[in-house]
């Protein structure tokens, strides 16, 4: 026994080498092959779009967050009432969380791009268009840190020993990478949906040329933002506007990019959260009379995506562009990220910026017709200034509740202070950036407070 | 110095006496014998020395005085025997001194006594003995040592031949052969756990010693790491808790069983509910972020504590413990210190519970029943108001909010029948909870073959509406053998036991609903208004949990040769909990968008070790010494699987997953390995001086390659001071005194597994194909905290055999390279990483037990118990704290770890109504973090137990109080309730109500959101309003049994009976405002508070 215990403990450190957990991957080993890169791919937009709260894209931080601070909804449930008033604590907790969540996508967009880049077990097409999507989905995330905070650190290393400390950078500095990365993004990915199983769910060659219009509208850079839309719209063949009762039904024909939700649950985080059980409740989330009185007699929008509880009396308007809460409902609704109607809005203004306002190149025939088809007539603008004032008003009303576009739209025009400072009390132009979590500049003291907090 | 000197010879003397020292012994002896007039009986030896006398008529001290002169000899006597004595008259040549001096005191009044080179004197009145006659022929002695009640032989007990260096120890049939000079001498039996005893040899050749176990409180076994040891012996510091103090007390948990009677453990069960958890802290918080439990090992093999639960059915997770029936528990033993603790090495960081399972005894084959019937009850409820001042306050709140009340914020005051009174407290948690106990055991066996077979029932139900339950049914086989020759040993243990718990979820925190709240509506189905959550509704959700847990464990050794013994103890456990909770959509409140959805859950863990061990006793120098080296191979591996299940066809198959159309899975597999090899080497001398160092070298797999072993070592040492010869006369009243000390690092890897490696893992639902996320950054550079623990301890026994025992102990433990989820800016892509600190957490403390027997006579007897415990905990260092994620508002240097937070409440507002607070960092707002500060701490400032134990009779009469000074959550704080909001609040703070201008009020105005809302909200925020005074004493149990007549018994054939009437938690004296200080909760939630439990029982043994 006693020579057998000897001899056990020779091999005391081959005993304790344990293998590596069934349920986990070495992360080294994660882009040796084609399935296990595939599968990495596959759990970073997992992890941007799930009912769970710290999914960084399923519209809590996105939709909701944006929309309480712009003027789109009147009322909030608790913890997010701070963002309602304008009035976010630096300590707030889940401002906290979308920092990290963010951040936490960017980490795992750069170890794939990191991991692939040195992997020859990855076969060629795959690896480009992999590649493509980790640089997509690194501009994604850094879009809406950009435009929440304002300056932040660019990281784009995985290696936390580099990247735990960086200060933040220029705002044109991340703008400038954005595009980098989107054009990269653009030539690596397929043009087709093919490779995801032709469901509209994975970022394309067409999804990094709309976010990439859209990035150079917010940088004013008008001609680069009219042309990359018009490499959209001019898709005809894939895409086309749909009814507006389809426009957020799986892989209809308007969709750019869509979240997937078999996986996830049957229904979109932001139907759960707008849509109330019955008619007899108050909806979680009230549109503002802002919103409401913003539609014009007739706009199909509001029948057909505002909804509406009456409640002794008093009528509360919520959004309903998502309707299905229920599973029973199954898997009609994705939720839409990047659609064509936007494009249009985006060549609309950009060319009206350029000045080119009326005929069937101008402003004048990309508003109509998403004025035409919410069964409107064609506006009335003729001149640059009202051209852009229509535009700005229809994207109002086509994308609201959408993707923080009114509170981006209001920031980048310029008009916030404003629109919101007559329209709610105690705003401050402060206000327009959200104050860097406090959790974190305490932990890398090379983070400095936007103003105001 | 000379004199201390000297006596620690004289502790040495009877063994191998040097002359000097022999010279000291003496005269020690000898000023005795003078002090005390009397007279010592000694037998001297003669010595050829030769004296030359010529004397006439010459007193005895001339004569004296000249023997003196020509031998050195001494002589002793009074003077005034001198003074009868008659002159003498000698003429003598070469005489030897027995011839000089038996001519002296012929004829004379007095007569001596030779006591080596001493010539005691006496009056001659008193009987001489005959002076010792030549040495006779040395002996030859064989001899057997059994135990006297059970006959079985004693192997290894060490015979001593009194007074001398002779001894030995008996091999495997309890047999000795021994040699002694003299057939006279006195033979030193002793054996631990039983009482010594000394054989007068008496010229006989063979001899039996029959020796009983120990009555004494300090000969008792003591159970310790890989071995066991006395009270007396101990060198450590070890509680122990037995199955006596057990039985008496209605508990399904031994934990629980435990409460109050350790010194330096805190327990507190974390709810009332059947099946819950306890919180267990022995010596103190030592581990900033890794675990704090201590390491549970169950007849030798490690016991899985961490709760599989991955439902939260109970607060703090069913226990793992509930799955051993405490009545097949022996004792449970509380290993404290570095010198108990050190050889469990990495693991023993937070001290050592070791729990030992009753084994069978050899005589007549026993048949022990006991049945108890039990009801458990809410003790305390809190006084809320009823519906006619409850809608008062709504009203005042919403005139003070100069709001008017609509049927959708008011319904209590618009819509439902405001003349219903419901009392939700009495109504959730009024019920009573039945408890029905059977135990079976089976015991016996004979010399080489024991067994004990037990079977035990157990039911408990809830107090909740409904038919909530527990029920556990556990069997035990416990096997003992050993070989004719008894050279091999072998145990064997096995216990399986299935509990299924249907509990209920816990409503506690929904006793303050409005007292008007309907819980149907007019068609009978569940009502539900915006905001509130339908108990009832909740109440539909029973949990099933089924937990299953085979234990496992063997034992065998064999002696090769004397002293040396090989052993093997091996174990296997294995816990298998599956779980499954339903939520149709109709039960839950449809403010939130339900639908039906189910949780399975299932968690298993199976442990493995293998322990080989040598043992070596022999006799080296003046002592004892004992040698143990052995090996550790270990391996712990848990899985578990957690399943959301949704969109069922139909709501009646929520129980089945496959009618599930979606599912959202997480799994997980751990796996840990621990290897070690550790040693210990125990000397004692005379069973006075006690040296025991113990180390082990660990390695763990919880580490990076590079980081995974570690070595680890203690030393301790006693000093049995009553055990000195000078201390029967210098502190007579001493009967047992103890001075030990102890030093020694041990470790702390309570860590999750592979926290060393850069994962991937699978992500719980899927995106088009299953996906891949990353679970952690990678740092293979650290490994476990090391806990230094620095012991004193003084123990003392009054009067015979220990009527009064008083122990104190005085300890530092200074845990550094604190094992923290080290904070990562959240732009790396993890807030976290798993890194060692070198902070350094200090828990010192002091601990006193008094043990007294007051009264003990055959008819009467009264025996008091007292322990007390006072810790204190300190963060030493935590270099760069501010810019960790601890700096904020969790962690100051100096301060204990537990801090409670706040901004400091400075009074209600006499004009405003409003709460007020201090601007600490004078910024105009009260604001986090600047205004929050720490006001104290949440840990004990002190607590322990003061037990009594009455038999008068055929009556006896045992209770336990438990007391603890400490602050704790207040429960105002804990319910989160806004006076004037759609929530209940009692009259206490409805009496301190702001109520109108100039009211000096302790709480603010009512309100129904807004400023008045704010101000609560901070003052829940606030020191004075989050915590309050937690203290309390409570009369945890009591017993009464009634021992059945004799002559009863007899005539049904019954041995022992009894019947007992137990309870537990029957009185609490405390100044806490909520139900129960001890299960206050935690701001996340309110849980059920322990329950009052009384049981009437029979227990009979055949």
């Amino acid at each position: 026994m006693l020579l057998m215990s000897c001899c056990l403990m020779c091999s005391c450190k081959k005993f304790l080498t344990v293998s590596p957990p069934s349920t986990q991957v070495l992360g080294s080993n994660v882009f040796t092959d084609d399935k296990d890169a595939n599968s990495a791919v596959a759990g970073m937009y997992f992890s941007m779009y799930n009912l769970n709260t710290t999914s960084p894209f399923n519209g809590l931080y996105t939709t909701i967050f944006p929309g309480l601070s712009a003027d789109e909804f009147s009322s909030a449930v608790g913890s997010n009432q701070p963002y309602l008033t304008n009035s976010i604590p630096s300590s707030d907790n889940q401002l906290a969380r979308m920092w990290q969540d963010l951040y936490s996508i960017i980490y795992q967009a750069n170890s794939l791009l990191q991991g692939l880049s040195s992997s020859s077990g990855v076969s060629a097409p795959l690896k480009e268009q992999l590649l493509g999507e980790g640089y997509f989905v690194r501009a994604f995330c850094y879009f809406y840190l950009v435009n929440y905070f304002g300056p932040v650190p660019l990281v784009l290393t995985p290696d936390a020993a580099k990247t735990a400390s960086l200060p933040r950078d220029s705002v044109a500095a991340i703008y400038g990478q954005m595009i980098i990365d989107l054009k990269q993004s653009k030539n690596l990915l397929a043009d087709d949906y093919s490779f995801s199983m032709n469901e509209r769910v994975r970022a394309n060659k067409w999804a990094a040329t709309a976010l990439l219009a859209r990035v150079y509208l917010y940088e004013k850079d008008w001609i680069d933002a009219e042309d990359q839309a018009s490499l959209v719209i001019d898709n005809s063949g894939m895409f086309g506007l749909s009814g507006l009762d389809s426009v957020f039904l799986s892989n209809n024909g308007e969709a750019i990019l869509q979240f997937e939700l078999k996986g996830v649950s049957g229904f979109t985080y932001l139907g759960q959260q707008f849509i109330p059980f019955n008619n007899a409740i108050i909806p979680n989330f009230v549109l503002s009379d802002y919103l409401v009185q913003a539609f014009e007699p007739g706009d199909l929008r509001q029948a057909r995506w505002v909804g509406k509880d009456t409640l002794n009396g008093t009528v509360y308007y919520y959004p309903a562009k998502y309707k299905q809460t229920e599973t029973s409902g199954g898997n009609g609704e994705y939720d839409e990220v990047l659609r064509l109607s936007e494009q249009y809005l985006i060549r609309g203004e950009a060319r009206a910026q350029q000045g080119k306002i009326m005929g069937a190149d101008g402003a004048e025939s990309d508003l109509n017709v998403i004025r035409n088809r919410a069964h409107l007539a064609n506006s009335s603008a003729n001149t640059k200034d009202d051209m852009i004032n229509a535009i700005l008003h229809e994207r109002q009303v086509e994308l609201f509740a959408e993707w923080g576009n009114r509170w981006l739209d209001l920031k980048r025009t310029g008009l916030i202070n404003a629109v919101l400072g007559a329209e709610k009390r105690g705003w401050k132009p402060q206000d327009v950036l959200f104050p860097i979590p406090q959790t974190e500049i305490s932990k890398n003291p090379n983070l400095t407070q936007n103003e105001g907090y | 110095m000379q004199f201390l000197h000297c006596c620690k010879r004289v502790g040495y003397a009877s063994w191998r006496l040097d002359p000097s020292a022999r010279k000291w012994w003496l005269i020690m002896k000898l000023a005795v014998i003078l002090l005390l007039g009397a007279c010592l009986q000694v037998s001297a030896k003669s010595y050829a020395q030769r004296i030359t006398l010529n004397e006439k008529n010459a007193p005895l001290e001339k004569v004296f005085s000249e023997i003196k002169r020509q031998t050195g000899y001494l002589f002793v006597y009074r003077d005034e025997w001198l003074k009868k004595a008659r002159t003498v008259t000698l003429e003598i040549s070469e005489g030897t001194v027995e011839q000089v001096l038996d001519l002296c005191f012929r004829d004379q009044p007095l007569a001596y006594t030779l006591v080596d080179r001493t010539v005691v004197v006496r009056l001659k009145e008193e009987k001489i003995e005959e002076a010792a006659p030549a040495p006779p022929p040395p002996l030859r002695v064989t001899g057997r040592v059994i135990d006297k009640s059970t006959g079985k032989p004693l192997a290894g007990a060490s015979v001593l031949v009194k007074n001398s260096n002779i001894g030995t120890s008996t091999d495997a049939e309890g047999k000795f052969v021994i040699t002694v000079d003299h057939p006279n001498e006195i033979v030193q039996i002793s054996y631990t756990g039983y009482q010594t005893i000394e054989v007068p040899i008496g010229g006989r050749t063979e001899l039996l010693a029959e020796l009983e176990p120990s009555t004494s409180e300090l000969d008792k076994v003591v159970m310790i790491a890989y071995g066991q040891t006395t009270r007396r012996l101990n060198t450590g510091s070890i509680s122990e808790v037995t199955s006596d103090e057990i039985a008496k007390q209605p508990v399904s948990n031994v934990l629980e069983a435990m409460e109050g009677r350790v010194p330096g453990m805190f327990i507190q069960s974390m709810s009332g509910q059947p099946g819950a958890g306890f919180s267990v802290q022995l010596r103190g918080l030592s581990s900033i972020g890794s675990g704090t439990n201590p390491l549970f090992i169950v007849d030798g093999v490690p016991y899985n504590t961490s709760s599989l639960d991955q439902l939260s059915v109970v607060n703090g997770g069913l226990s793992p413990l509930n799955s051993i029936n405490p009545a097949d528990i022996e004792s449970v033993e509380v290993l404290k210190d570095a010198d108990a603790t050190a050889i469990y090495g990495a693991r023993g960081g937070s001290g050592v519970v070791l729990i030992t399972t009753k084994k069978g005894k050899v005589g007549k084959t026993k048949l022990t029943l006991n049945v108890y019937r039990g009801v458990g009850k809410v003790s305390h409820f809190m006084p809320f108001l009823r519906t006619p001042q409850y809608l008062e306050l709504r009203r005042m709140a919403f005139a003070d909010d100069s709001s008017v009340a609509t049927p959708d914020d008011a319904p209590d005051l618009m819509t439902w029948d405001t003349a219903k009174n419901t009392d939700w407290q009495k109504k959730l948690i009024g019920g009573a909870s039945q408890i029905w106990d059977v135990q079976a055991t089976l015991s016996g066996g004979e010399r080489q073959t024991r067994f004990v077979y037990s079977a035990n029932y157990h039911h408990e139900g809830s107090v909740f509406p409904g038919s909530a339950h527990e029920d556990r049914l556990s069997g035990r086989l416990n096997l003992e053998h050993n070989s004719e020759d008894n050279r091999f040993h072998s145990s064997f243990n096995v216990n399986y036991s299935i509990d299924n718990n249907h509990l209920a979820p816990d409503v506690t925190s929904y006793i303050n609903l409005p007292p008007d709240y309907p819980a149907y509506d007019t068609s009978g189905k569940y009502y539900w208004a915006n905001g509130l959550t339908n108990p009832i509704a909740f109440l539909a959700n029973n949990p099933d949990n089924q937990t299953t847990n085979f234990i496992s464990n063997g034992m065998m050794s064999y002696q090769l040769v004397k002293g040396l013994q090989l052993k093997t103890t091996f174990g296997y456990t294995q816990m298998d909990l599956t779980q499954q909770q339903s939520y149709p959509a109709i039960d839950q409140n449809p403010a939130y968008n339900p639908s039906s959805y189910t949780t399975f859950a299932d968690g298993h863990v199976h442990t493995w070790v293998v322990e080989p061990q040598v043992d070596y006793n022999a006799r080296l120098g003046p002592g004892k010494l004992s040698l143990l080296l052995g090996s550790t191979f270990q391996e712990t591996v848990s899985k578990g699987n957690y399943v959301y299940a949704y969109n069922f066809s139909s709501d009646a198959l929520l129980g089945s997953l496959a009618a599930a159309g979606g599912t959202f899975i997480q799994s997980n597999v751990d796996d840990y390995r621990y290897n070690s090899v550790f040693g210990r080497i125990n000397y004692s001398i005379a069973n006075t001086y006690v040296v025991n160092l113990t180390g082990r070298r660990d390695g763990s797999s919880r580490f990076g390659p590079r980081r995974q072993f570690g070595n680890f070592a203690s030393a301790g040492a006693a000093w049995i001071f009553s055990q000195e010869p000078w201390a029967a006369k210098t502190i007579p009243f001493l009967h047992y005194g103890k001075l030990r000390a102890s030093y020694g690092i041990t470790g702390n890897d309570q860590i999750a597994d592979y926290g060393y490696l850069s994962t991937y893992s699978s992500t719980p639902g899927s995106y088009q194909v299953p996906g891949l996320y990353p679970t952690r950054i990678q740092n293979s550079d650290y490994s476990w905290e090391t806990n230094r623990k620095l012991e004193s301890g003084l123990e003392l026994g009054f009067l015979k055999s220990g009527a009064i025992l008083f122990t104190v102990d005085y300890f530092r433990n200074r845990s550094g390279d604190q094992l923290v989820n080290y904070p990562l800016a959240g732009q790396s892509g993890f807030t976290f990483y798993q890194a060692n600190s070198p902070a350094i957490v200090q828990n010192t403390g002091w601990e006193l037990t008094l043990n007294t027997d007051n009264i003990k006579s055959s008819s009467f007897s009264w025996s008091t118990t007292v322990n007390v415990s006072i810790p204190r905990n300190k963060l030493v260092a935590f270099p760069n704290l501010s810019g960790s994620s601890y700096g904020t508002a969790d962690l100051v240097i100096g301060q204990p770890l537990n801090l409670a937070w706040g901004y400091n409440f400075s009074g209600v507002d006499r004009m405003t109504g409003l709460g007020t607070f201090e601007d600490a960092d004078k910024n105009g707002v009260i604001s986090y973090p600047g205004d929050f500060k720490a006001f104290g701490t949440t840990l004990p400032r002190f607590f322990g137990g003061l037990g009594n134990s009455i038999r008068y009779g055929q009556l006896q009469l045992d209770f336990f109080f438990r007391f603890t000074r400490v602050t704790t959550n207040n429960s105002e704080a804990l319910f989160y309730a806004v006076p004037g909001n759609m929530i209940n609040i009692t009259t206490a703070v409805y009496n301190h109500i702001w109520k109108a201008p100039g009211d000096l009020a302790g709480y603010s105005r009512p309100a129904t959101g807004g400023a008045g809302a704010e101000a609560y909200y901070k003052y829940f925020s606030s020191y004075q309003g989050a915590f309050e005074d937690g203290s309390y004493v409570k009369l945890s149990n009591l017993s009464l049994t009634y021992n059945l007549p004799s002559g009863w018994l007899s005539k049904w054939k019954i041995a022992e009976g009894k019947l007992f009437f137990e309870g537990k938690n029957l009185l609490t004296i405390t100044k806490y405002s909520g139900p129960d200080p001890e299960s206050a909760g935690t701001p996340y939630g309110v849980y059920l508070p322990n329950l009052r439990v009384v049981t009437l029982g029979l227990h009979c043994t055949f």
